[in-house]
């Protein structure tokens, strides 16, 4: 019933600036990896969008052919809305004879782009100005929050076809547009994590003890909080994909760019939308699958902490915009 | 006097994800009418963990292992959800859990949970329910008119109150309450006290008092249980333990705390920790930590033994004839 | 060893600290504008005290008397609304940066709850070696060991690695401990660090701070609400109601003869271990009074077996009475035929020490 004291004790080095195993965001990331890996849900979100992931890298370089080209059989005519699995084309051609497969590994880049950027931007501007209003209160942080207030009152989408009239449309500018208009809801939600934070004892003695206001802020305030940001990211990363494909959908993108989005639009704008059904399918297929592996792992490792540690965290369904 | 509650080798585990605890062993006591039994133990005692067992109110991976819960002279270990809130519960045996201002619903106004309350268990009219509660109110010394306020408009303490209002107001014959003044300060907790004696005294309602703090125990209770581990350690009279403890747990733990009657007096330590008891235990459980083990300590776990022939008075220490000479021999307990 | 002719470690002189009760910016703005007199809370209500080298002082009084935010003050957590806090001399109120750093070094704080003084992301061996980190202390290996072991958590290896949830309460509190000594203070000041733990660790704990407070040559600040632990490990007493100190004695003089009516209240409503001893519950009603705009005069009138007309109209006033000097601010012990003027100053007591 006691423990076994060990027979010879080594003396510990204590301080290890150079030990990156040592440093606190470190052991955060492991640790946060291992307990996606310990459950059967978040395991298989992840694996999927690691999967993805690698298509965003490797699509270009795996696809048989080029996006734009189109096919011509034998006889000159145009390979035009074959059907998957025929004259060689694994998932179809389109109305214009381009091979679908090709289509498809080719967008999946640009599509995580700006899934990565905006997602990105939603949880640093996120943080920051979360981090900021909880912890330095007073009119910074009515001032910070009713510009939250603000950005919550523009709809997203309308905001996005303005932003389109006045500027291009690109790959940076949908990142820029959704990553400055949703960050509202995960500043709103790190902020009360700060407020919670800072009451308690163990950032008091650190101040009693003459912590400066930013060591507190990045050794016990962030690492407390860094799991809820990694959840903002991967749901930022999720929304951002979808929102990309509402606005390729309406026509707010660069229809060159075969992201999966505009594929769907592509489709759509045929005419032949539900007899080319090959066409809308597989890209909506990946699209819904990413998001929903974003969000069921963002959820999913929430609720393993909060089983683990036991408390109350904020839910985070109250981010979505 | 007869038995109102008997609990008889009670045995609870407890499941986790990596191994099972045994939270009680073996633990055998009574509460009789009109009388307060003083439940006693440190944090992981089992002490909580009794007082829910017998109101079935213990989370879904607890069970009785083993053992009788007598209400009554009925057998009631095995009751049903349904049964429990029918027969048992708030009507016969009422709970004041722990922290329990933080019981009561901060959404409704008291009067309405009370009502709510009653007319789960009995068919009482709104008037009967409402006059009670102010009557109680009283007895507790909170103004009767405002019942209708709700949870946030009263203190810490009134809201304590309020929720021991509540414990009675179906006139239950026991109450148990689990460390109800743990949150409040001395002057408070005296209030408290004195307005659950006059309960006692006006109602006739026993009470099992859950508690680490010996010095409430010692003042209103006419029994006690001291509890290590799970197993119980010593039980019977409180003026007799007091004037005679036979467990070196008792007479350690009494010398731990300090008594502002002898602010000098040094303290004893007792060393280590309670152990957690996983699927048996073959050993007097307070054996690592008493200053007397002898090798027979750790061979079997000892069963409670009535103390020199008296039947208010049982102890589970092998030693406990010897116990004197050993204590004296030894400067383990303060001295005065 | 409490050193009587030294400069006192600290001294408290006319300490007040308010919170005003406007919650918004509107609402600050709203009274600026409309030129209204926020009512404040007087959380800390004209304190004064004298710590010498080596003592151990208390400070009692119910949960929200104000304790905890006078302590949170000395510790520079928060800025006294008036007053004078002289640490070895030097008023800390008119420190420069570089000034505090040092104070901040030298005066350390124990929390009450053991479950929240650690951050949970650090092993123990770096929330040890912070304050030596942030003071830029040299041989941190060192030190954090020996503290370990002053603590007696021993061997010291054993601990190190591990994270507070790995720790018990009173394993938790003790590392607390640990890191309020690392620096090497004069100063401790303690937020109730018992009372979250059980009997059994608390005797273990209050035994620990004893020796450490006289071993190594510490001051300590004990609050609580606890006459019994208070008493068992202070070398003098304050006690405290809503805000202010009410009486002042060394402990055992308190203890044998309380004289304000607060404090015999207190003390008659402590529960005593002993079944045959027959103890008059406390008589007092209801609670202490909202401490949002107090009407002037002594605090405890409303509750006061003893009030007299007098304890409306004026002030307080603490008042020597003994060579233990044994302070109580209540008019009953107050010569009033000595002089027409009513309001004599603190000093009057605090002259001589």
């Amino acid at each position: 019933m006691l423990d076994n004291l060990p027979n010879s004790v080594s003396k510990v080095p204590l301080v290890n600036k150079l030990d990156l195993r040592q440093n606190v965001y470190v052991r955060n990331l492991f640790g946060g990896l291992e307990l996606v890996m310990s459950n059967t849900v978040t395991k298989w979100s992840a694996f999927f969008l690691g999967f993805v992931f690698f298509l965003g890298i490797f699509g270009p370089t795996l696809a048989p052919h080029h996006y734009s080209e189109q096919f011509f059989r034998p006889d000159g005519t145009l390979k035009l809305a074959l059907p998957p699995l025929s004259e060689g084309h694994l998932l179809g051609t389109t109305n214009q004879g381009q091979d679908i497969l090709s289509r498809l590994l080719y967008g999946a880049r640009p599509t995580i782009l700006i899934g990565l950027g905006g997602g990105i931007m939603v949880s640093v501007i996120g943080t920051t100005v979360g981090v900021i209003a909880g912890y330095v209160g007073g009119r910074t942080e009515f001032a910070l929050m009713r510009i939250v207030d603000m950005i919550y009152a523009i709809p997203l989408i309308p905001f996005a076809i303005l932003m389109v009239v006045f500027f291009n449309i690109g790959l940076g500018t949908t990142i820029l547009i959704i990553g400055v208009i949703l960050w509202r809801g995960s500043a709103r939600v790190l902020r009360s994590q700060v407020l919670q934070i800072k009451e308690r004892p163990y950032i008091e003695a650190a101040r009693a003890t003459g912590a400066s206001d930013r060591y507190i802020i990045l050794k016990h305030v962030l690492p407390n909080i860094v799991n809820m940001i990694a959840l903002f990211l991967a749901l930022g990363i999720g929304i951002s994909i979808l929102v990309q494909a509402n606005l390729a959908f309406i026509g707010v993108s660069d229809p060159f760019t075969p992201t999966w989005g505009v594929m769907i639009r592509n489709a759509y704008t045929s005419g032949r939308f539900a007899e080319m059904w090959w066409w809308s399918l597989t890209p909506g297929f990946l699209i819904s699958t990413t998001v929903l592996c974003t969000f069921l792992l963002g959820r999913g490792y929430e609720s393993l902490r909060n089983q683990r540690s036991g408390r109350q965290n904020v839910d985070s369904t109250e981010v979505i915009a | 006097m007869s038995n109102l509650l008997e609990v008889e080798d009670l045995t609870i585990q407890y499941k986790t994800r990596d191994a099972s605890v045994q939270a009680v062993t073996d633990a055998t006591f009574s509460v009789e009418e009109n009388q307060f039994v003083g439940l006693i133990g440190e944090s992981g005692s089992g002490k909580t963990t009794i007082g829910e067992a017998i109101l079935g109110l213990m989370d879904d991976n607890g069970e009785i292992a083993s053992g009788k819960v007598r209400y009554k002279g009925e057998e009631i270990q095995d009751y049903s959800e349904e049964e429990f809130q029918s027969k048992l519960r708030w009507s016969e045996i009422s709970l004041i859990p722990q922290a329990s201002m933080n019981s009561l619903d901060p959404i409704d106004p008291l009067d309405q949970q009370a009502i709510e309350l009653a007319k789960t268990h009995t068919d009482w009219s709104k008037q009967k329910i409402l006059t009670r509660l102010q009557e109680l109110f009283e007895i507790v010394g909170l103004p009767a008119d405002r019942i209708t306020d709700y949870p946030f408009q009263f203190s810490g303490g009134m809201q304590q109150r309020a929720v021991i209002a509540f414990s009675l107001l179906l006139d239950p014959e026991i109450i148990i309450a689990d460390e109800p003044t743990t949150a409040l300060d001395v002057i408070m907790q005296d209030q408290i006290f004195k307005y659950i004696n006059q309960i006692k005294d006006e109602n006739d309602t026993s009470m099992i008092l859950i508690t680490h703090d010996i010095s409430v125990v010692f003042e209103n209770c006419d029994t006690m249980v001291l509890l290590h581990s799970g197993h119980i350690a010593e039980r019977g009279n409180i003026k007799e333990i007091y004037r005679d403890p036979r467990h070196p747990y008792s007479i350690l733990l009494e010398e731990s705390f300090p008594d502002i009657r002898s602010p000098d007096k040094s303290l004893a330590i007792i060393d280590g920790k309670p152990p957690v008891i996983q699927e048996g235990v073959d050993m007097c459980t307070f054996a690592e930590r008493c200053p007397w083990a002898n090798d027979d300590c750790f061979d079997e776990l000892p069963n409670l033994e009535p103390v020199a022939g008296d039947e208010n008075h049982y102890t589970s220490c092998i030693r406990a004839e010897e116990l004197d000479a050993l204590v004296e021999g030894s400067d383990v307990a303060g001295d005065d | 060893m409490i050193e009587m002719t030294a400069e006192p470690v600290l001294r408290l002189e006319g300490v007040d600290k308010d919170f005003s009760q406007a919650n918004s910016i509107l609402g600050s703005i709203k009274n600026r504008v409309l030129g209204r007199d926020v009512e404040q809370l007087h959380a800390v209500d004209d304190v004064s005290l004298t710590l010498r080298r080596g003592e151990v002082q208390g400070i009692i009084g119910e949960s929200g008397c104000g304790k905890t935010t006078l302590l949170k003050t000395i510790a520079g957590l928060h800025e006294p609304s008036k007053g004078d806090i002289i640490y070895r001399g030097e008023n800390i109120t008119e420190y420069t940066t570089k000034e505090w750093k040092e104070y901040r070094k030298n005066v350390q704080i124990i929390f009450q709850d053991p479950f929240n003084s650690l951050d949970p992301k650090y092993p123990v061996k770096e929330a040890l070696a912070e304050p030596l980190k942030i003071h830029d202390v040299d041989d941190i290996e060192d030190r954090v060991v020996n503290v370990l072991k002053d603590v007696k958590l021993d061997p010291p290896e054993r601990y190190l690695d591990r994270y507070p949830d790995e720790l018990s309460g009173g394993e938790k509190q003790r590392v607390a401990i640990a890191r309020a000594l690392v620096l090497d203070p004069d100063l401790i000041l303690a937020d109730e660090p018992v009372s979250m733990l059980d009997v059994s660790t608390q005797a273990a704990i209050l035994e620990d701070l004893n020796d450490i407070t006289t071993q190594q040559d510490v001051s300590m600040l004990y609050i609580s609400h606890d006459l019994s632990t208070v008493s068992y490990i202070c070398d003098r007493v304050n006690v405290m109601y809503l805000g202010r100190i009410v009486e002042s004695s060394e402990t055992r003089d308190l203890l044998d003869e309380p004289l304000h009516p607060y404090t015999q209240e207190l003390m008659a409503a402590i529960p005593v271990p002993d079944p045959f001893a027959e103890r008059e519950r406390t008589q007092i009603q209801g609670n202490p009074a909202n401490p949002i705009g107090l009407p002037g005069g002594c605090r405890f009138k409303d509750r006061c077996v003893e009030r007299m007309d007098i304890c409306d109209t004026t002030p307080n006033d603490i008042e020597t009475n003994d060579q233990t000097e044994h302070q109580v601010a209540c008019h009953l012990h107050y010569d009033h035929t000595a002089t027409d003027d009513v309001a004599v100053s603190a000093n009057g007591g605090d002259g001589h020490e």
